[in-house]
């Protein structure tokens, strides 16, 4: 027990240390390669010695430094979210944007769009998103609950791909009918990824990590709460108040995360998945360690989707899906699977 | 009223039905972005109209309502058969992403010359070829745990969202004219299909339709039970197998001709048979007619809406259908479970 033990915190402390040199290296990839490329020398001159007038110390500060720190915090948020639900909803493939809550954040932002004809600023954003995650985590929670037997997994699934669709649905024929230049924007808004942040996206941002930290806090509960409702009840837990703060915490995030960078999929999925197979059922483990890999992942995705098709960015959600679906297949498909379906 | 069989029942809603069809296909042809007056339409179907006319009756308003049809009609079937032959009251060529195989294959053609190609052939041979092959991948998954009706679905949405990234990889890269085209066609749009392509669609689609009514006996059995099958000699894997190509023929024929339009072969089927009960020999000519009305009114809703409100672009139909459609689905998984 103790070797093992020590086994498993010498191996954390390798990926943890990989994670660090990771994010070094994508961070210096961004910074000097991509383009405009500039040198180290330049990078520390625009931090120490900023000069807004010098183009590269100006691109440096307003767009490379936002979106490095974007995607760590986007990613790190997204991969708390996925977390949450799976542990509220005990589904391990319930996550902010399988079982559509993206797709009603991106709704009420297709709408604040709509109504303020372009002139919203980010705050109407990250309200209407807030309204339309809130609405479609509830649909969800009902459905969820509503739902049980053996089949109940796929059901979820099902549901929440069928409500994804009905939502995106809706901004699809919004986004045409209001066919003029807000309609681009929309597409745009929802398309660009990393590439929009600034740094008054990283302050929205920075609202979104409330709900990580409520993550934070119910991380004990929800490893109870996973173990099923009876149990928790039976440990003298308020199961109400934690699945309550849970869908505070998913709202919070996802509506954060698609005002500023629109829908990027799976990472919520895939990441907490992969750290459960190392660390087991805690949540008080898996959620942190899914904050680290989950803004590791954003981070190199972001590289990759620069990189595979330059100069044209490629959104980075292509990216992540493309990562991200062979694991889903592989976790519907495994051993694992065959207990819940 | 005195309790009907299904027979009878049927004998009853098919003319009426039927009858519905075409009230909206005048409807359909009547509204349009030009104003018409009725007895100039009805000049032009008999052939007085002059050459302005013609093209609009002809060339849109019937080509596009003929579309609705046939679509509506394909998926329908395509949808019951699957259900009845997997026994999953959830398989359908769009959820376990045939649909967007066959759509992925057209891409990839557009793709690989952008401005577009001069011949119509290479489309649906496409279509059918990216249907087959998605097929194959989610059932050969699916196969691997006994052809688990969860697993089927589950691996559908796997691949359906794998093809749909790939998809918009792709996309991007192509030239603006081809994008707008193919993300308007592709998203479910009645607008694009010409006569040459609503004869190749007839032209696959016919006699497989023939075909499946020749076979609704087997399709009866196979909708009931393996044992009972194997016990009446029929050769259970190939009959199963010729249906099942039957209906990814029909799926991704009809993404050809209007791109992909999701629901209907999940609602379609469901609603007949909850009206005259599972035999495929009464259900089946029913979820056709049902499907064809459905895509056919949805697209008159997506017509009038766009006329009113904004006149120059127009709703796709397969959003039209998803708004419908998706409530339905989330209430059919809300009350199943009793």
């Amino acid at each position: 027990m103790e070797v093992n033990r020590r086994v498993k915190k010498s191996t954390l402390t390798i990926w943890v240390i990989s994670f660090l040199t990771l994010f070094i290296v994508c961070a210096f990839v961004t910074l000097t390669y991509l383009a405009p490329a500039s040198s180290i020398e330049q990078v520390i001159q625009s931090v120490l010695h900023y000069d807004p007038n010098d183009m590269i110390h100006y691109v440096n500060v307003t767009i490379k430094f936002p979106r490095i720190l974007g995607a760590l915090l986007v990613g790190g948020s997204l991969a708390v979210g996925g977390a949450v639900m799976q542990g509220i909803t005990r589904n391990y493939l319930a996550s902010p944007d399988v079982v559509g809550v993206s797709s009603g954040a991106n709704l009420g932002l297709t709408i604040a769009y709509t109504i303020s004809l372009g002139t919203n600023t980010y705050l109407t954003n990250l309200t209407f998103s807030m309204i339309g995650a809130a609405i479609s985590t509830c649909i969800i929670f009902a459905i969820s609950s509503r739902i049980r037997g053996r089949e109940s997994g796929v059901k979820l699934l099902l549901a929440g791909t069928a409500l994804g669709t009905l939502f995106s649905s809706i901004s699809t024929a919004i986004t045409l009918w209001s066919y003029t230049e807000q309609g681009a924007g929309i597409y745009l808004w929802n398309n660009s990824g990393l590439l929009g942040i600034r740094w008054i996206g990283i302050g929205v941002l920075c609202v979104g990590l409330v709900g990580v930290v409520i993550a934070f806090c119910i991380a004990g509960k929800l490893t109870v709460l996973s173990m099923g409702e009876e149990t928790a009840i039976s440990l003298g837990q308020n199961v109400k108040r934690t699945k309550l703060l849970g869908v505070i915490s998913v709202v919070f995030i996802s509506a954060s995360c698609v005002s500023v960078v629109g829908n990027i999929g799976f990472i919520g999925l895939i990441i907490p998945n992969i750290i459960k197979m190392g660390v087991g059922e805690d949540y008080r483990k898996v959620v942190p360690y899914s904050a680290l890999f989950g803004s590791m992942l954003l981070i190199i995705a972001d590289v990759i989707s620069r990189l595979i098709n330059m100069p044209v960015e490629t959104p980075v959600g292509i990216v992540t899906s493309i990562i991200g679906i062979p694991i889903f297949l592989y976790l519907i498909n495994s051993k694992k699977a065959k207990g819940v379906f | 009223m005195a309790k009907l069989t299904n027979k009878q029942r049927t004998k009853i809603l098919l003319p009426i039905f039927i009858g519905f069809l075409f009230c909206g296909l005048i409807w359909s042809i009547n509204i349009g972005y030009t104003p018409l007056s009725i007895d100039r339409i009805i000049a032009t179907i008999f052939g007085f109209g002059d050459a302005k006319e013609n093209f609009i009756i002809w060339d849109i308003r019937i080509a596009r309502t003929v579309v609705a049809i046939f679509v509506g009609m394909c998926l329908a079937a395509s949808g019951a058969i699957m259900q009845g032959v997997t026994r999953n009251p959830l398989a359908t060529p769009n959820m376990i992403g045939v649909s967007s195989g066959a759509s992925f294959g057209i891409l990839l053609v557009v793709f690989m010359y952008d401005k577009g190609l001069p011949m119509l052939m290479p489309y649906p041979i496409a279509a059918v070829i990216g249907g087959f092959l998605v097929f194959g991948i989610v059932y050969g998954l699916a196969l691997k745990h006994d052809l688990s009706p969860t697993k089927l679905i589950l691996n559908g949405i796997a691949v359906n969202s794998c093809i749909g990234a790939v998809s918009l990889l792709l996309t991007i890269k192509l030239s603006d004219d081809a994008y707008l085209m193919l993300t308007l066609s592709q998203a479910g749009n009645l607008t694009f299909a010409s006569w040459k392509m609503i004869f190749i669609g007839f032209a696959v689609a016919i006699p497989c339709l023939i075909y499946v009514f020749y076979s609704t006996f087997c399709l009866n059995i196979l909708n009931l039970d393996d044992d009972l099958a194997i016990g009446l000699g029929l050769d259970l894997r190939k009959e199963r197998n010729k249906l099942l190509c039957i209906t990814i023929l029909l799926t991704s024929v009809s993404v050809y001709v209007a791109g992909t339009i999701g629901f209907v072969g999940l609602i379609a089927p469901h609603i007949a048979k909850r009206i005259v009960g599972s035999n495929f020999k009464l259900f089946l000519p029913i979820s056709m007619c049902f499907g064809a009305g459905l895509v056919m009114f949805a697209d008159i809703v997506a017509k009038i809406l766009v006329n009113d409100i904004n006149g120059a672009l127009y709703v796709p139909v397969g959003i039209t259908i998803s708004i419908l459609g998706a409530p339905y689905l989330l209430y059919l998984l809300f009350t199943q479970d009793r």
